[in-house]
């Protein structure tokens, strides 16, 4: 069961704005082509051009032929939880920051054992939903979710790492003179965005939907212009 | 010879790797002159390898190996060695394994320490060894049965033998009650489980049995061993390692059975994996390890010895010393070396390596069977 997403905390003006951390970004240059799918949203993997042989973590070879033809392909998403833990503790900052953090190995169906990230309603044995997402150091990460759908499934702490949710979050539209600005103010409110700052440029001249912009819940307008350095 | 441990050490890994050697020498009596081949196994040597050493130690060896196998060189380096001197490469090879710990060692190791670990599984909560170890824990418990108590006995046995070993870093009693009770760090794993990097070495001499005798070194034999990297890497999870694949010829090529050992030195980066080379070095069934340990004491005066000095669990971890710690505390039993917690007429040792989880499963193992040698 993953509880809803409170609304967070107020911070303490007088403390110190805690630096941020990032999980460990490197990557060799082959797993790489992982990351570029991920940031695209999709789940692909090397598959060897001779043998078809799935290959999971990135090679150089199929360690199955030794060809070294390797295609990355998308690869159906499902897979077994095969084994899960539950870290309480890190040598990693970010990650220390955010314990308990649920990891396991998964069988996807496409063939590899892969170690991933596994959300708080996936139970050891059941059938998962996998996805490929960019995590905070712009790298490419797995992780496996509830094969169907979960009550509040798109709060769970550690998904939310992964995914630009609106929710009780913070946003900047640059430019609200625009239709575009304004629908994407509109579908943040709607998204659950506790505030959302909005940018508007040379104020004093009259714009189509300042009326309504400024009704929507949680929006903050504020003089901005992208295009002049001292606004910025 | 094994160098005194510490937990952090200001030195680096050739002022502990030259303290062992310098040790051997002075209990062997012999000097740089007389080594004419070295073996090294270290994780923190860096920028050098066993070849800047030759330089740094003054030796000048015909035999040379740097073995990279962690926990597994203990064994590895030994049938390197072995096998030199048998081929007549070398007459007496000094094996050293060594490392030093600065305060943020350990983490700096776990982002470099392989590919696969670097892009499959340091980005999935860092958890290091202690995320990858606690699902091959769980998945053993779920499998073979093995429960926590199984795990707890064998750390509260190997706690009882360190207090007789002075050179343990752990010298405080511990109860299966504690065990039990102490913190979680990777579910199912507990603060007990795991073990404690440190600086420190480790280190024996490999020679002819002739020149062993002309020079009056107590020493042991070899009846046998085995080696195996990447075994079964179908397995979904670990369960097994490669001594399951060479156990026949193990124990034939020494013509002894499991029952004729007098102790077991298992690697024991985590309790399960000593359950899994109890297993599969034949000592016990695949899932009934459980029936297997509470049947027995595994302390040194107990009715199965295992881990006499108190194995890294309660001596600490120094890097690759651990993958020596076993083989060293095994010759020092044989020879009538040993302290307090001598084992009573030990003639014959089984030791056992695995090392290096590049990515979710340890893929080094081997194993040697030692006999005191006739003095």
């Amino acid at each position: 069961m993953t509880d809803p997403l409170q609304r967070p905390p107020k911070k303490d003006p007088q403390k110190r704005t805690v630096l941020p951390t990032s999980p460990p970004g490197a990557r060799s240059r082959k797993a790489i082509a992982f990351s570029t799918a991920a940031a695209e949203g999709r789940l692909a993997l090397q598959n060897c051009a001779e043998c078809n042989h799935v290959i999971y973590p990135a090679r150089e070879v199929c360690p199955k032929c030794w060809s070294m033809d390797l295609q990355w392909k998308d690869i159906p998403d499902g897979g077994e939880l095969i084994a899960e833990t539950t870290l309480r503790t890190s040598v990693n900052s970010y990650f220390r920051e955010r314990m308990p953090w649920r990891i396991g190995t998964v069988r996807l169906d496409a063939g590899p054992m892969v170690l991933a990230h596994i959300h708080g309603d996936v139970g050891e044995y059941e059938r998962v939903r996998m996805i490929a997402r960019t995590d905070k150091s712009g790298q490419g990460v797995l992780m496996a979710l509830p094969e169907k759908e979960t009550a509040n499934m798109a709060d769970d702490k550690q998904l939310r790492t992964l995914t630009c949710d609106p929710r009780h979050r913070r946003v900047l539209v640059t430019d609200g003179r625009t239709q575009l600005g304004q629908c994407t103010v509109n579908a943040l409110a709607k998204a659950g965005a506790s505030k959302i700052f909005v940018g508007i440029a040379r104020e004093w001249r009259p714009y189509d939907g300042s009326a309504e912009l400024a009704a929507v819940s949680g929006v903050e307008l504020m003089p901005l212009d992208i295009t002049d350095t001292i606004s910025v | 010879m094994s160098v005194p441990y510490e937990r952090f050490s200001p030195e680096p890994a050739h002022w502990w790797l030259a303290k062992a050697l310098a040790g051997l020498g002075k209990r062997a009596g012999l000097s740089a002159d007389d080594i004419d081949g070295l073996c090294v196994s270290s994780f923190t040597l860096f920028p050098d390898t066993a070849v800047g050493l030759t330089q740094h130690f003054g030796l000048t060896p015909r035999w040379l190996d740097h073995v990279p196998t962690g926990g597994a060189s203990g064994v590895v380096t030994l049938r390197r060695a072995a096998r030199a001197v048998q081929a007549g490469d070398a007459n007496i090879v000094a094996c050293i394994a060594g490392d030093t710990n600065h305060v943020d060692s350990f983490r700096a190791m776990l982002t470099t320490f392989s590919r696969f670990s670097q892009d499959a599984s340091y980005p999935y909560g860092s958890g290091g060894p202690n995320g990858s170890f606690s699902l091959i824990t769980s998945h053993h418990m779920k499998t073979c049965g093995t429960r926590r108590e199984d795990f707890g006995k064998i750390c509260v046995a190997q706690r009882a033998n360190a207090l007789n070993y002075p050179g343990a870093l752990m010298q405080s009693p511990l109860t299966l009650e504690q065990y039990m009770d102490s913190r979680l760090i990777a579910d199912p794993i507990v603060l007990f489980d795991c073990v404690m990097p440190c600086a420190g070495a480790e280190a024996y001499l490999v020679m002819r049995e002739n020149d062993a005798q002309a020079q009056n070194l107590p020493y042991a034999n070899i009846l046998s061993t085995i080696e195996r990297h990447n075994a079964f890497p179908d397995d979904p999870v670990q369960i097994r390692g490669g001594w399951a694949l060479d156990r026949d010829e193990f124990w034939g090529m020494a013509g002894i059975q499991p029952e004729q050992v007098d102790m077991l030195q298992t690697y024991d980066d985590y309790p399960v994996i000593s359950v899994m080379q109890m297993e599969d070095l034949g000592f016990c069934e695949k899932g009934a390890a459980s029936e297997f340990i509470q049947a027995n004491t595994l302390t040194y005066d107990g009715t199965f010895p295992h881990n006499t000095s108190g194995g890294q669990l309660s001596v600490g971890q120094a890097g690759a010393a651990g993958g020596f710690l076993g083989l060293v505390e095994a010759i020092r039993q044989l020879t009538g070396g040993a302290g307090d917690n001598a084992v009573k007429d030990a003639r014959i040792a089984a030791v056992s390596g695995f090392g290096m989880i590049n990515f979710d499963r340890g893929l080094c193992t081997g194993a040697a069977l030692l006999e005191s040698g006739q003095q």
